[in-house]
């Protein structure tokens, strides 16, 4: 791994500003002393903003939290699924970890911590051993021991449950409850990182616990509209369309690493607000204390109303110009690599993102410990994309139809690569279609052989996000294109437990991406969460777009 | 009377039947599969399996005649189907969802009747006069103003800058009272005024035919006392035509309630609607068509018998 990357440069930057004289110099230190001074900003009379939130940063911390007060959250769509096992939408992560712990936590240095799970270990690459935690229960009193965890586990299995984790822990071949506390996990083929699926509570992550009284009580579908789990709150009234009530889990004993136990506050309200310009009009008002998904041509406002403020979580979205790529034209190597020399990644990120992006290095962003710098990428130069184009074949230039989503800010980005590169001499038409649309006719049906798309960036273990992207089978893999050579190494580094040995397997998957071009990676984007000043504790996640993590937040008068 | 009521009320199933079918094509003509929205947007989404099996269960495999025989079975049963997106039952979504709906409905109907039908009778009464030009201006405006606009309009100045009434959130009136109306002021006042400037201008076209009515000239002649005129002659026969207008409107608020619902975050029908199209969720789509179109056939009839009701005049046979 790089000596000082972009995450260590930023928060430099960030800590110089503030905290430089009494941190003493911990900026140059690395991550792990970010963590202990931390980077967000607790000064309230300041009119900074809430800091840059970057891996290894902790919550804001000189100040005590306080304990009481209520908070309201703006959600920018209703509820799909209340179930945290059947979770399908990306703004569900921050409820879900109140209400329902992971059984491993990952930090943002892409660790995996003890949880509900007091222990875990890797015994082999088919097998993980868990130790569970005694004495906890789901807030409807049922003991969580192992065959709860197993029955949990188990149940993402089922179709008709239709959880998209299911392919995950479809994994998991057997479980072995030989006591109350001990969990024997065995896994259908080698997995060396099937275990981080385990921190993860939606979606994609088969982390939450679900009550089996529960569950055997209502059925799946009266328990989607009532779940009950285990975490620091728990549901007090959930109504799909307008809000979810959270409020304090009085039995919750579970001791945080600073000796603190969760949550601060009597009561999280999410409530759903479609429109972005409405949420921001209710910040300003403070009906709603917290925004998590907000609109970045907000941002001036924010920083004007000086009860406000907003984190900025670095590098957490990632855009590409991706293919179809055993379909012509873009089943020539050299076009592909024309199109990546002939995207100005600097222009789009101004344009697009107004500064809370940058050009986007290759498939690994500095989020994953894997990232390395030094590791090939393409960068506009019009000259040789001129060559490869006529290297494919094109002299003169060619036609394109790219496909992307109907949402700002896609359109824009089809309107940039469409100015750029009719430089080279490659015609664009764009083609703009809501998401299920997006994903029938790339995705599935590859229709379209070249698509803007959006995606989280790889944190923690990479491996899945290749796995999803380049392997044969990949869910995002458009078309379903066989690559037989990005198969060898996935599965090499499914089966590699030492996480350096992994790294280079990745490194090698990343060159692999380079020398075929397999996509034009485009922006590494930031995300914002806007929020009262007066709300504290607030952090980022580092998994799932950077979504706020409301675990440890308090309210401060 | 009741052998014309048999009658309309016998056309309705067939008129429904006809919705129905024209409906169940459209939906399915809008590019973009149930199926697809299920895909979250997880590393690993739905496997195949899953998929195919989420397919079957739906039943998108079978024609599109079969999909719409068996759904129709059920809804003559009581049974609008589940969603497709979210699995629950599309009746208890409905059922959740009519009385918000309806509640910002019948307050903008209320806001709008108030503002649209004494503006109307102002201005034919002083027709040509820089009232009347005032009046069908506003009423202009209401008619032209798009609803979205108008609503971060008046957010911006209640919410915003005075601070006086809330932006977002839904709360029952039999709950509270008190709160549901500071909920319901906003987006009623931005529905109620998009509808008043119909209204406004029907009442005013009908009040001006009404006042150069024979009857008015007897009424003062006899030496009646202008008012009286107005408001017990005039106004009572011009409101004829413009209770049909109202009726009418229903069709217009539903549709405004699409934007509205979205705009002030309340969960009512016409926010489902916009979710379900989104999602492309065809059982609750058709169960949101359902419900609008019988509304809007039971008003239209309701409206045709409070006619004949009113008015002596008109017999149905």
């Amino acid at each position: 791994m790089n000596e000082k990357n972009y995450w260590q440069r930023k928060a430099t930057f960030s800590i110089g500003r503030r905290r430089l004289l009494t941190s003493g110099g911990a900026a140059a230190v690395g991550l792990a002393a970010l963590a202990a001074v931390g980077c967000g900003d607790d000064d309230d009379d300041s009119t900074e903003p809430n800091g840059t939130s970057a891996p290894g940063s902790s919550p804001t911390a000189a100040e005590t939290p306080k304990k009481g007060g209520s908070i309201v959250v703006r959600r920018p769509s209703s509820f799909t699924f209340g179930d945290p096992q059947r979770s399908s939408s990306g703004y569900d992560t921050t409820a879900n970890l109140l209400f329902a712990a992971p059984l491993l936590n990952l930090t943002k240095s892409g660790e995996l911590n003890a949880y509900i799970a007091e222990s875990w270990e890797q015994a082999d690459a088919t097998t993980i051993n868990l130790k569970l935690r005694d004495g906890l229960q789901f807030t409807d009193g049922t003991p969580l021991d192992a065959d709860a965890v197993k029955f949990s586990l188990l149940r993402y299995q089922t179709p008709e449950l239709a959880s998209p984790a299911r392919g995950t822990m479809a994994s998991i071949d057997s479980i072995e409850a030989p006591d109350k506390s001990t969990l024997v996990l065995k896994l259908k083929k080698p997995n060396s990182t099937f275990v981080q699926a385990l921190c993860g509570p939606a979606p994609g992550g088969g982390s939450a616990l679900v009550s089996p009284t529960a569950v055997g009580k209502l059925g799946d579908d009266k328990f989607n509209e009532a779940p009950v789990s285990i975490g620091p709150y728990m549901i007090e009234t959930f109504d799909r369309g307008a809000q979810m009530v959270l409020v304090r889990n009085p039995n919750w004993t579970l001791k945080e690493e600073d000796g603190s136990v969760l949550p601060f506050l009597d009561k999280v309200t999410f409530k759903v607000i479609p429109e972005a310009a409405v949420a921001m009009a209710s910040l300003q008002a403070g009906e709603i204390d917290i925004d998590y998904v907000p609109s970045a041509d907000n941002l001036a406002q924010v920083k004007s109303v000086s009860s406000l403020t907003y984190i900025e979580a670095m590098a957490t979205g990632l855009t590409a110009l991706s293919f179809v790529t055993n379909k012509p034209p873009v089943d020539i190597v050299a076009f592909r690599k024309a199109l990546a020399y002939g995207i100005d990644r600097e222009e789009v990120a101004t344009v697009i993102a107004a500064g809370a992006a940058q050009p986007a290095k290759g498939p690994l962003s500095p989020a994953t410990w894997a990232y390395d710098e030094s590791l090939p990428a393409y960068s506009y130069d019009p000259a040789k994309a001129k060559a490869a184009l006529s290297e494919a074949g094109f002299p003169n230039g060619t036609d394109l139809t790219i496909l992307t989503y109907s949402s700002q800010p896609y359109p824009k980005y089809g309107e940039l690569l469409q100015a750029q590169l009719a430089k080279i001499g490659v015609k664009i038409k764009v083609e703009s279609v809501e998401v299920p649309v997006f994903t029938e006719q790339f995705r599935a049906k590859a229709t379209y052989v070249a698509a803007v798309e959006g995606m989280p960036v790889a944190s923690g273990d990479p491996w899945s996000f290749f796995n999803a992207r380049y392997g044969s089978v990949g869910q995002y893999n458009a078309g379903k294109v066989p690559n037989p050579d990005f198969d060898v190494l996935i599965d090499k580094a499914a089966g590699e437990l030492d996480q350096k040995k992994r790294g280079d397997i990745y490194h090698e998957l990343v060159k692999l991406d380079y020398e075929k071009s397999m996509r034009a990676w485009l922006l590494w984007l930031n995300s914002l969460t806007f929020h009262q000043k007066s709300v504290q504790g607030l952090d980022t996640l580092p998994i799932y777009n950077g979504q706020v993590d409301l675990r440890r937040a308090w309210r401060k008068s | 009377m009741s052998a014309y009521l048999m009658r309309r009320l016998l056309q309705m199933p067939l008129v429904l039947l006809l919705v129905t079918v024209a409906l169940f094509a459209i939906i399915r003509l809008i590019p973009g599969d149930p199926v697809y929205t299920l895909i979250g947007q997880s590393e690993t989404g739905l496997d195949e399996e899953t998929v195919a099996a989420l397919r079957e269960d739906l039943g998108l495999n079978d024609p599109i005649w079969m999909q719409y025989g068996r759904w129709l079975g059920d809804v003559v049963r009581g049974d609008l189907g589940r969603s497709s997106t979210n699995r629950s039952d599309v009746s208890e979504q409905l059922k959740k969802r009519i009385p918000v709906t309806l509640q910002v409905g019948a307050a903008s109907l209320l806001i709008a009747i108030i503002i649209g039908i004494p503006a109307g009778t102002i201005a034919a009464v002083k027709r040509g006069t820089w009232l009347d030009g005032l009046v069908t201006m506003i009423a202009m405006f209401g008619i032209a103003v798009p609803s979205f606009w108008l609503a971060m309009l008046v957010i911006w100045l209640f919410v915003v800058e005075l601070g006086w009434l809330p932006a977002t959130g839904f709360v029952d009136l039999w709950v509270d009272p008190a709160a549901a109306i500071r909920h319901m002021i906003l987006p009623a006042l931005v529905l109620g005024l998009t509808l008043s400037g119909s209204i406004m201008r029907y009442t005013r076209s009908s009040v001006l035919e009404v006042l150069g009515a024979e009857f008015v000239r007897t009424a003062r002649s006899k030496g009646l006392n202008e008012r009286v005129v107005i408001g017990r002659h005039a106004l009572r026969n011009a409101l004829l035509p413009v209770m049909t207008i109202v009726g009418l409107q229903l069709g217009t608020l539903l549709g405004g309630s699409v934007i509205t619902e979205s705009m002030f975050a309340l969960p009512g029908v016409g926010r489902l609607a916009v979710e379900a199209i989104n999602g492309r969720d065809y059982q609750t789509l058709q169960g949101v068509a359902l419900f609008f179109a019988v509304t809007v056939l039971l008003v239209n009839l309701l409206t045709d018998i409070a006619y004949a009701v009113i008015d002596p005049r008109i017999r149905y046979g």
